[in-house]
């Protein structure tokens, strides 16, 4: 576990003024301590109502319960991927990697004044552990279908064991803690049922404890939660001059129902900070600052977001064999590559705000992201050339391209309905795929019929190619377990449950390989030839990846400093946030 | 009258486990369901999926899922949300509260608007301001709500930038989102219920607009109609001045189907305020519905369609009731 | 049963009379006038609008293109001259991030009629292909009359052909209504009964049920290839199909209102005595049905009709807007248009010409609603002047 001694020794050095302090470092703020202000109101905004305030419940985008798992045991900086000790003071791996060890801050309070101790912890891997609670959690808890097993060592001390070593295992550490003077309780005298029945939306959310810098006073639906300062959260931590934070005294998630409307009410001075979703956003807000409407910072295109969007091909088509051998052959699927015409989705779809993506590693992931990966770029003749290879040689009358038996190349592409820029990107390749006899008939479908086709299994499956994205994942290991490896769930493209290219195979072995090694150059390395592989494959034809922008107010500072803002760590933490009048 | 009403309301039980179970059904032929969508997700296992599917009960068949339900409802529960392991009834509460200020507020200014024109129109009958405020009145009825609705907020920051320009006046005439201002929590009640009035001001215009039309053009015949009646005609003989004959013989008669159809109103116009509830983010009923359509989270849809079946009902009772309360000649046993 | 010539020359007259009437009605009138025009420049789309429907080009890109400019005079005498246009070329915006056009006015691109274009060829009324376009104008310079959207499409072409799909949807769709509704309706009346309760039900439930729940688990449901109305005519989905799905879910939504308009018509009528000396006469049920009954409610019905149209206009644009009406893919409607439009907020100030697809759209529900009045009162004996 060489890599982890780093981490270790930083830990020491923020905790040395008060061994139960933690101290967030200067250089996660462009601000100084002796320039913030405290006080004041942060007015942010979100698209969806919190569905429950029950952490175990939780599935989906939630400001309430999001907001607590950034009070975790050991954490991610924005200025690094290595893991930092938060609410545990310290934390050791074994030699193995296989025993973690983590001694829980003492001296830390909930929102009601309780102590926080190792057993909060314990609740929240007690009850994410049982099935019947059905927490969001619960697959984490198991790697490779072998579960990790957590240990109350004693008042302030816990202790994991992993089945095998595992990259993915130390993000699992992150653990929030649950109340476990009042949802432990609900769980030791009522079970599961009672755990999840507790904390709904209709229960009182000031009534709810937190361990959170701020903590929810108010929830309105369909307008606004409203979090105040957490006085306890002041205690254990501070900016480097020591005073107690969060700056700030509350906080508003304004509920909007559309990206647009957000827009509007920031432009109308609503909101306090605003992500523009695209330049037509940005243009509005920075003619607004230029006309002296709106007093704000924009900061555009800082790094591409974290998703995918790529067309996959289906090679489980055993009631029409000629499509499926023309799937199953990379070449086909290379000149495929050849027709996506990346600088014109980048230019027309997304006004110029968007990074071509060659690898299957978002690349806002950039330490993963292997900058040689083979690229196949928009190349008509190239395309032209590879297909001739194959065999399709001949051209008919009305333009499409055929081989010596008469077989013409022709495919759906599906995509979902009501995405206009993924329709536009279909049509984008569909007309440069027509353009050298390749037709496509592009498919705009709804999405749950969309995942539908995708998920099916077996050697028959209903589609020929689909547009889609994926999104999740984390810095640690940017390798999706159930992508990667031929037998799982979302391996779109081959769903027979074994791996039929050699490609294939070795991307899988690979994965398995790199999710074992711990130290992460050496991972770094193996998941450089990840991507190599599955570039060669072409099973998933990457498209681009839209850039993400943000803007605040200026009288909102404590913004991360200039090249840290990125779409992995957002533009700001919020305890260092502040505000001037 | 209690036993008519009684009667009124068993005779609609069959149309209300009609209108369920067909939502429900309507429902179920779409593919996938609600866990379909975090199927998509890189971490969760498809075990895990299958797992959550039984304890949701959603690998049953729609019957059992519909008797289910229905059993529950007999109990005065909706069931609950997938999404949020919440009662259906908390969840659709505050959104069918938020939609009802809207349509209130609509109905209100749609009667306030169409019955003067209406009757000025009909008393100026073919007169060049009888044709403008026609025209006029279609405006509202040709043009989509949501539309309108945008076109709205782009003219009031167009607006706010012609202030500024010209007088130094750099806010907003009126709020372009949501029902409430972001520091509304620290305001005294009164002061927060004139911030949602003045939130509810340009939606539901854009609403009222496009009722317009139809309104007045009705009310503008019945009214032209009554005028040339023979109990006017006897009136005016008795000497009556023109005001009085128009506004206390001619108009109460011609306004006495609005008044009835206030109650059908209800329901018709939940649904109408739809999409602008949409573009200026109320967060009512259309939005909610929408977004349990999306996520497949049938309880919630369901509910929805209780309440609007329910709204129908007591809107086509309440609109009986009125009509024997303005029509003298109606009575109910 | 011979016809009486008699009562025949009596209907001719009836509907000759509210011919008359409906001609007097000055307004119904311009509304008749409007819509017979678009109704015309949509069936010649191909041939008015100068490129295809989904025309663009990737280089160099016409994305966001206001207008284009037609010169009339000659920029260095200042005379009239024969109109032509000026190509452009991209800059950026340094405020805006949008792309603004400069035009390049060292070659002058002279409009021209009648031009060739094999890129863009076309179908007039599915019988003749031609690809001879009005105007034009030489590559590689390009006419917008009414700007372009984000691809670089063609907006004033695709106002053209998203006529033919939004001109008629509506004209479609009532037409699934009105044979539904005259069904369900014309057996409740004409029955009565238990056969009326059970018709009456139906309606009272479909129209207890959020229109807007119906519209879109229908329409997400007809998108799928696989769905079930597809199967059973072995159809594979492709834009007419969708198109075609758009108008069924329409018409399956919106016929309650009709058949409860033809019961109560029907029930009337029944009473009166015509149809009862008819049954007396030993026509049958039918008979009595398809030939008395049904004629006798037709004026109401076609003003009912009439007025659903535009109904049906608005609610594909509503269905687009929510991102359930036809699809980018290979169509266009003017729903999916002014979704263009919409689609982009308060950004759309940027290209304020997106906003174009809402004046036919507005055209088009107006005309079809005056229609609508205009024939309401051109049947209405008593509002004959």
């Amino acid at each position: 576990m060489k890599r982890l001694a780093v981490p270790l020794a930083v830990t020491l050095m923020f905790s040395f003024t008060l061994a139960q302090t933690f101290t967030w470092p200067n250089a996660w703020s462009a601000n100084t301590p002796e320039e913030a202000v405290t006080g004041g109101t942060l007015r942010s905004y979100s698209l969806s109502d919190p569905r429950t305030f029950n952490p175990f419940v939780s599935a989906e985008q939630n400001d309430v319960v999001d907001a607590a798992n950034l009070t975790t045991l050991i954490t991610q900086g924005p200025d690094s991927d290595a893991f930092l000790p938060y609410m545990a003071e310290s934390f050791t791996v074994s030699d193995d990697g296989l025993v973690v060890t983590l001694n829980v801050r003492e001296g830390m309070r909930w929102s009601d004044g309780e102590d926080i101790t190792a057993a909060d912890f314990f609740f929240t891997y007690t009850a994410e552990t049982d099935e019947a609670v059905g927490s969001n959690g619960y697959d984490s808890w198991f790697i490779n279908g072998q579960p990790i097993v957590g240990e109350l060592v004693d008042e302030y001390t816990l202790r994991f064991t992993f089945p095998e070593p595992d990259r993915t295992a130390l993000p699992v550490m992150a653990i929030s803690p649950a109340p476990d003077h009042i949802l432990g309780e609900i769980y030791r005298e009522g079970g599961a049922e009672a755990l999840k029945a507790a904390w709904g939306t209709d229960s009182d959310v000031s009534e709810t404890v937190w361990a959170t810098p701020f903590v929810p006073v108010s929830f309105t639906p369909g307008q606004r939660i409203v979090f105040e300062r957490n006085p306890y959260f002041a205690e254990w931590n501070e900016d480097e001059a020591g005073n107690g934070l969060p700056y700030l005294d509350r906080y508003t998630v304004t509920i909007v129902e559309s990206v647009d409307a957000a827009l509007n009410l920031y432009l109308a001075g609503e909101l306090d900070s605003f992500a523009p979703p695209t330049v037509d956003a940005l243009g509005v807000i920075n003619q607004a600052i230029v006309n002296g409407e709106l007093d704000a910072t924009l900061l555009p295109n800082q790094s591409p977001v974290a998703s995918s969007q790529f067309i996959t091909f289906n090679w489980n088509k055993a009631s029409d064999p000629f499509k499926e051998s023309l799937f199953r052959d990379a070449r086909f699927r290379q000149a495929m590559s050849h027709l996506v015409d990346r600088e014109a989705i980048i230019d027309l779809v997304y006004g110029g705000s968007a990074a071509p993506m060659w690898s299957n590693v978002y690349q806002v992931y950039d330490y993963w992201v292997d900058p040689d990966v083979p690229k196949f770029p928009y190349d008509p003749e190239r395309a032209v050339e590879l297909l001739e290879e194959l065999g399709f040689t001949e051209l008919y009358d009305n333009g499409v391209r055929a081989n010596a038996d008469g077989d013409a190349i022709s495919f759906t592409l599906a995509t979902n309905a009501g995405n206009t820029q993924r329709e536009e990107i279909a049509i984008i390749f569909a007309d440069a795929a027509r353009a050298v006899g390749v037709e496509v008939d592009v498919q705009a479908v709804d999405f749950n019929l969309l995942v539908d086709q995708l998920l099916s299994t077996g050697d028959d499956r209903p589609f020929d190619a689909i547009l889609i994205g994926l999104q999740g994942g984390n810095r640690v290991y940017p390798f999706g377990p159930n992508v990667i490896p031929c037998d799982t769930n979302l391996h779109m493209y081959n769903q027979s449950g074994a791996c039929l290219d050699d490609l294939e195979q070795t991307a899988e072995d690979l994965y398995f390989e790199g999710r074992a090694t711990l130290d992460t150059e050496a991972a770094r390395d193996i998941g450089y030839d990840i991507q190599r592989a599955l570039a060669e494959l072409q099973a998933q034809i990457y498209t681009v990846s839209p850039l993400a922008h943000y803007s605040w107010l200026s009288s909102v500072r404590g913004e991360h400093p200039e090249g840290m803002i990125n779409a992995a760590v957002g533009a700001r933490q919020l305890p260092l946030t502040y505000k001037v009048d | 009258m209690f036993a008519y009403v009684v009667r009124r309301f068993l005779n609609l039980v069959p149309t209300f486990i009609g209108a369920t179970i067909l939502a429900f059904l309507v429902a179920q032929l779409v593919p996938g369901d609600f866990l379909q969508q975090r199927a998509l997700e890189p971490n969760v296992r498809p075990e895990t999926i299958e797992r959550l599917r039984q304890q949701f009960g959603l690998d049953l068949p729609w019957t059992v899922q519909y008797i289910r339900w229905f059993g529950s409802l007999l109990q005065g529960d909706l069931g609950l949300s997938f999404s949020s392991n919440q009662p259906v009834t908390n969840l659709i509460a505050a959104p069918i509260r938020n939609s009802m200020v809207l349509v209130i507020m609509s109905i209100v200014l749609l009667y306030v608007m169409a019955v003067p024109l209406g009757v000025y129109t009909a008393v100026r009958q073919y007169s060049l301001a009888d044709q403008s405020i026609s025209a006029l009145a279609y405006f509202g009825l040709a043009i989509p709500n949501f539309f309108f609705a945008q076109i709205l907020i782009l003219g009031l920051f167009t607006l706010r930038t012609f202030t500024r320009e010209t007088f130094g006046y750099n806010e907003l005439l009126l709020p372009v989102a949501q029902m409430t201002s972001s520091n509304a929590l620290d305001w005294p009640w009164y002061r927060q219920a004139w911030d949602v009035f003045v939130h509810a001001l340009m939606p539901t215009f854009v609403i009222a607009t496009s009722g317009i039309a139809g309104f007045t053009r009705v009310l503008r015949a019945q009214m032209i109609e009554y005028l040339s009646s023979d109990f006017i005609r006897t009136a005016r003989a008795k000497g009556l001045g023109e005001r009085s004959v128009t506004y206390k013989h001619a108009l109460r008669p011609a306004v006495i189907p609005f008044v009835a159809g206030i109650g059908g109103l209800l329901p018709v116009l939940i649904g109408g305020a739809g999409l602008v509830e949409v573009v200026v983010s109320w967060p009512g009923i259309t939005p909610t519905l929408l977004e349990a359509i999306s996520r497949q989270d049938i309880y919630v849809v369901l509910g929805l369609v209780v309440v609007t079946t329910f709204l129908l009902m007591i809107g086509n009772l309440l609109s009986d009731l009125l009509l024997s309360v303005v029509d003298p000649r109606i009575r109910y046993d | 049963m011979a016809q009486n010539p008699r009562a025949r020359s009596e209907a001719k007259s009836q509907t000759q009379i509210a011919l008359e009437q409906f001609r007097r009605h000055r307004v119904a009138m311009i509304g008749a006038g409007i819509l017979v025009v678009m109704y015309t420049l949509t069936a010649f789309a191909g041939f008015i609008a100068p490129y295809g429907i989904n025309e663009y080009r990737t280089r160099p890109a016409a994305a966001f293109r206001p207008p284009t400019q037609i010169h009339w005079t000659d920029p260095d005498t200042g005379r009239l001259t024969r109109p032509f246009v000026y190509d452009v070329t991209a800059e950026r915006d340094p405020v805006t991030f949008q792309r603004v056009y400069v035009e390049d006015t060292s070659v002058r691109y002279p409009i021209k009629f009648f031009v060739k274009r094999p890129e863009a060829s076309y179908r007039i009324l599915g019988l003749f292909e031609s690809d001879r376009h009005l105007f034009g104008v030489d590559d590689p310079a390009r006419i917008f009359l009414w700007g372009t959207n984000n691809l670089g499409k063609d907006v004033f072409s695709r106002v053209l052909y998203g006529g033919q799909v939004s001109l008629t949807i509506g004209l479609l769709a009532v037409w699934v209504s009105l044979a539904l509704g005259l069904l369900f309706g014309g057996l409740a009346g004409f029955y009565g009964g238990w056969v009326d309760e059970l018709v009456m039900r139906i309606v009272e439930v479909l129209s207890a049920i959020p229109g807007l729940f119906l519209l879109v688990v229908l329409a997400s449901l007809l998108q799928d290839p696989r769905n079930p109305l597809a199967q059973a005519f072995g159809l594979e989905m492709n834009s007419a199909q969708t198109f075609l799905m758009i108008v069924v879910v329409l018409g399956l939504v919106g016929w309650g209102g009709l058949a409860r308009t033809i019961r109560s018509l029907v029930l009337s009528i029944r009473e009166m005595d015509y149809a009862q000396a008819a049954k007396a006469l030993g026509a049958s049920e039918r008979r009595v049905l398809a030939k008395h009954l049904l004629p006798a409610t037709a004026s109401y019905v076609i003003v009912d009709l009439t007025l659903a149209i535009p109904g049906f206009i608005l609610t594909e644009t509503g269905l687009s807007f929510i991102g359930l009406g036809p699809s980018e893919v290979d169509t266009a409607s003017w729903g999916l248009l002014l979704r263009d439009a919409t689609a982009r907020g308060i950004s759309i100030q940027f290209v304020p010409w997106l906003l174009i697809p809402g004046i036919p759209i507005f055209l088009a529900v107006l005309s079809w609603n005056l229609v609508g009045d205009g024939l309401r009162d051109a049947f209405d004996p008593r509002k004959r002047r």
